[in-house]
Formats: structure tokens, sequence, C-alpha cells
């Protein structure tokens, strides 16, 4: 549940003052969107795992440098970008593509239409190599600006635009199909034979 | 570059230049003259930016849209009490600390600023008893006539305040004046004009400026320079008549500046050192105080717990008793 902003700000200078169930509530408050942000920015689930709880733990360490002038959800997410994009370099490897979540979204069973858009739209990003995936994901999850991102991921921000673009050409494909022709889509085996024809 | 090797990452094929500034155009960095092209380009596809774009807001909103998957479970927990437990660390735990005082010294000084106003708030209501004590105060002064003028001459003038008009004010008061020799403030009361808490209230270094305590305030200082001596230590304008105030005139100076002239005297960068005395308002006792403002000058006039009437000028200061 999202905490209306003055309610937010009460709660965060109490957890600032050192108040651990102000700043238990804040987390649980964001968990899962900041568990979202680190899922989309680390590739995999068990990478978000480990994402989630140094973004978590960063939160709480930086939390005392807040100065309230934005959402505290808002930056949040950013020190959640920041220790996911940490624990990428530290790791230096390529997240590994979840199966389980792509072989249960285009199954689509005991899910509902929304939660299978979610999955399939998460299983095409997890394809996408880093270079694209994190731009889009910093780009349309965080809510950064080009500069931000080109900042963050230390690239020009022309070369962000054009990842971007090239991100979103190939899930607007991806996802496209998947839509208009869900039985036609065999992703694991697509997954493993390549990249699907653009059109 | 397309990977077609098994569990290797997609890298997208490369777009054309439209596709990229649609994209760019959907965040909201595009500029210029790749602007004036897109819209060429719509109108020779004969079909809108706004369908152009709808592909790329799709996957915009299908990407936002994932934020709100709910988190697995099983970690959540854990997550959560390992991040709280950060709290106990030692570099949390001072942060959260120095924020404490931080907090409890910004809540001092609002809640003075709140006291200060609230005494402001009650000036109107206290104006027309000041306007009576000053106005006695004045009526004291006129029956020794006519070395009022001189006595009360510009701070600027060595020549303003003369010896005649220290004594003239009041004989008594002169007498014992010149014999203690040593005030800085002046008193217009009949029968003590100038007592021993008076004498000595305003060091000559106060009066350049320094920040006088309570102690400077109470005890007389033998150093201190003769009044007769000293006569630009005093500035009352030679027009001010307190008793012809029009209530109307009074507190005609807003908040904004009754707060600067607070904060110039806790900044101490008033040249009256009572001005910056008295903004410490606990310290001697302010009962009620109001700005006035008279042919052009400033004045506040203080009543104290014990019913001196103090009026500052700036940078001068005089206190009626």
């Amino acid at each position: 549940m999202i905490e209306d902003p003055a309610r937010q700000k009460a709660l965060v200078e109490s957890a600032q003052a050192g108040d651990r169930a102000a700043m238990n509530r804040l987390l649980e408050t964001e968990y899962d969107r900041i568990y979202a942000v680190c899922r989309r920015i680390m590739g995999n689930d068990a990478d978000a795992a480990d994402g989630c709880q140094e973004a978590l733990m960063a939160i709480v360490r930086g939390l005392g440098r807040f100065d309230n002038r934005s959402k505290f959800s808002t930056w949040a997410y950013r020190v959640a970008t920041n220790s996911c994009l940490d624990e990428i370099r530290r790791r230096k490897r390529r997240p590994v593509p979840s199966d389980e979540v792509i072989d249960a979204a285009y199954t689509g069973q005991s899910h509902d239409s929304q939660t299978t858009d979610r999955m399939v739209v998460t299983a095409a990003l997890d394809q996408l190599a880093d270079d694209f995936r994190l731009p889009l994901v910093l780009r349309d999850i965080v809510g950064c600006d080009y500069s931000e991102i080109a900042s963050l991921l230390d690239i020009p921000p022309g070369t962000v635009r054009s990842r971007i673009a090239r991100g979103r050409k190939h899930l607007s494909k991806m996802i496209g199909n998947q839509n208009d022709s869900p039985a036609v889509i065999e992703p694991k085996r697509r997954l493993d034979e390549g990249r699907p024809p653009l059109q | 570059m397309t990977n077609n090797s098994p569990n290797l990452p997609i890298e997208p094929d490369e777009v054309d230049a439209i596709d990229e500034q649609l994209s760019a155009l959907a965040d909201g960095e595009l500029h210029g003259d790749e602007m004036v092209d897109l819209e060429q380009y719509a109108v020779d596809a004969d079909t809108t930016l706004e369908n152009l774009l709808h592909p790329i807001e799709s996957v915009r909103s299908s990407l936002s849209a994932t934020l709100d998957e709910p988190a697995p479970a099983a970690n959540r927990m854990a997550h959560l009490s390992a991040a709280l437990d950060q709290m106990d660390s030692p570099e949390v735990a001072s942060l959260a600390a120095a924020r404490v005082d931080r907090r409890s010294s910004e809540q001092a000084q609002l809640e003075k600023s709140q006291r200060l106003n609230q005494r402001l708030r009650r000036l109107s209501a206290v104006a027309a008893a000041v306007a009576v004590l000053g106005g006695i105060g004045l009526l004291a002064l006129q029956p020794r006539g006519g070395d009022d003028t001189a006595a009360v001459g510009s701070a600027e003038s060595d020549d303003a305040a003369s010896d005649d008009g220290a004594a003239s004010f009041d004989t008594e008061a002169a007498r014992e004046n010149e014999a203690s020799a040593t005030t800085t403030t002046r008193s217009f009361d009949d029968d003590d004009a100038m007592s021993d808490e008076d004498d000595g209230a305003m060091s000559d270094d106060a009066m350049e400026g320094d920040a006088m305590s309570d102690d400077a305030m109470e005890e007389a200082d033998p150093a201190a320079v003769d009044l007769a001596e000293s006569p630009t230590l005093f500035s009352v304008p030679d027009d001010i008549e307190l008793q012809g105030l029009n209530l109307d005139e009074l507190a005609a100076v807003g908040d904004s500046t009754v707060e600067q002239l607070r904060t110039d005297a806790e900044a101490n960068e008033l040249q009256c050192p009572v001005e910056a005395f008295a903004a410490d308002q606990n310290s001697i006792g302010i009962d009620r105080a109001i700005l006035v403002e008279q042919a052009g000058e400033l004045f506040e006039l203080v009543v104290l717990a014990d019913e001196q009437l103090l009026v500052f000028t700036i940078p001068d200061c005089v206190l009626f008793d």
C-alpha cells in the first residue's frame, strides 16, 4: 500500500531519528516495487533477491542523508538501482534468464491476463543484453532521464537514446507477437535458437 | 548485432533514425530540428505522431506495469530484518543521533521565533499602554525644558548631547548621573532616574556593538565612560514625541522587518547592543513591545516586566523607566 505523502514524510523523519518501526513500515510499503526494480535490473530471480537485499540495506544506511525533497519512493528506487548496478559490476557476469518465468508466462495457466502480460514483458526483458535492458529499465521503470542514465551507466547520452530505441523496438515486436498470436510463440525454443526475426 | 547462440542475451537490431526519434519523443527528449523532421515524416506517411508513437507507448506502459508485480514472499521477512539490523550500525546510529540533535535545535529556534511573533501580535492590544507610559516619560521631561533637544541630538554629532542636556532631563537624575558618571543608558524617572542597576547598563564596548549579557545590564561598570563626556552614546531624534503618537501609526512596520531586526540583532550586526540584547527577550523579561515608525524613523518600544520602557533606535538606544 502506498502511503500518502504527509504520512510518508513523517515516517521518514521518524526513521531518520532511529525509529525502527517507522523504518520497517517504510521498507514494507516499498518492498514490492524495490524488488521489482531489482528484478528488472538484475534479470533473474536469484540475483534479484541478492540485489534487493543489498538495496534495502543501502536504503537504511543512506536514509540519514535523504533530504525529503523528493518522494521517498523515488529516492529508494534510485538507491536500489545503484545497488543493483554495483552488484552487476561486482559479479561481472550476465544473469541467466529465468526459464520458470518464461514457461509460466507462455503457458498462461493460473494467471490472470494482467499477470501474464507482466510475465511476458519480464521474460522478454530478461532476454535483452544488459546494454539494452538496463537503459530501458532505468527509463521506463525507475524513471530516470537520459542524462541520469548516461551518468549511471557511464555511456554517452546519444548511446542511451539509441539503446532505448532498439530495446523498445525489440520488446514491441516480442510483446506484439505474443498478444497477436500466443500459440505461435515458443519462447524457450526461440530463445535457444536465437532472436526472432524483426520485421 | 544479433546473438544466435543459445542462452546468450539478445542485442536488438539497429533501428532507423525515425524509430530512434520517436522513442526519444516519447521520453520528452527530442528537441529542435529533429522534431520538425519527425512531424514532416508523419505528414508524408499520411499519419499522425500519435499513431507512430502508439507501439512505443504500449511498450512503456507494459514495462512500467511490471513495477506492480508482487515480490516473492519467500525472502521478504529475511530481507526486511537484515535491512533493519543496519540501523544498529554505528554509521546509521550516529547519523540518527545527529539528526535528532539538529531537530531539537531547529525546534528551539522555531519556538523562539513563534514566541517573538506572538509577542508582536499582542502589541496592538498594549499599544495604548505603551503610548501612555511614553507620554508620562515625556511629560516628566518637559518641565525640565529647553535643553531636551540638545540632550537627545544626533548620535553622529559630538555636540548633540551636552552636559546640560544630560542634566536637563531630571535634576536629580542628572546629579546622580554626573556623580556616578558611569551610565550608558538614560533614565527619565523623576525620583530615581539612574538606579544602580541602570548604571553601567551598557559599557562603551557594548555600545560599539558587542552583545550585552545580563550581568552587563545589572552591574555597574566603574570603568564606564562619563555620560557627559560621551554624548554620542545617546540618540533620540529631536522630534520624538511619544505622547503624540497616533496609535494608527503604530506597528506600521511588517513582521518581516521585525524578523529582520531580530535576525540582525541575533547576528550581532546591529550597532546598538541593547537591540541585540533585547532580541533575547527571555534574559531581560520583555513584557511587550511595539514597533513605531515616526517621521521616517523606526523605533521599538519595549516594556519590560518591571515596567521600564525601552526605546530602541538603530543604531543607538535610550532607556526610559
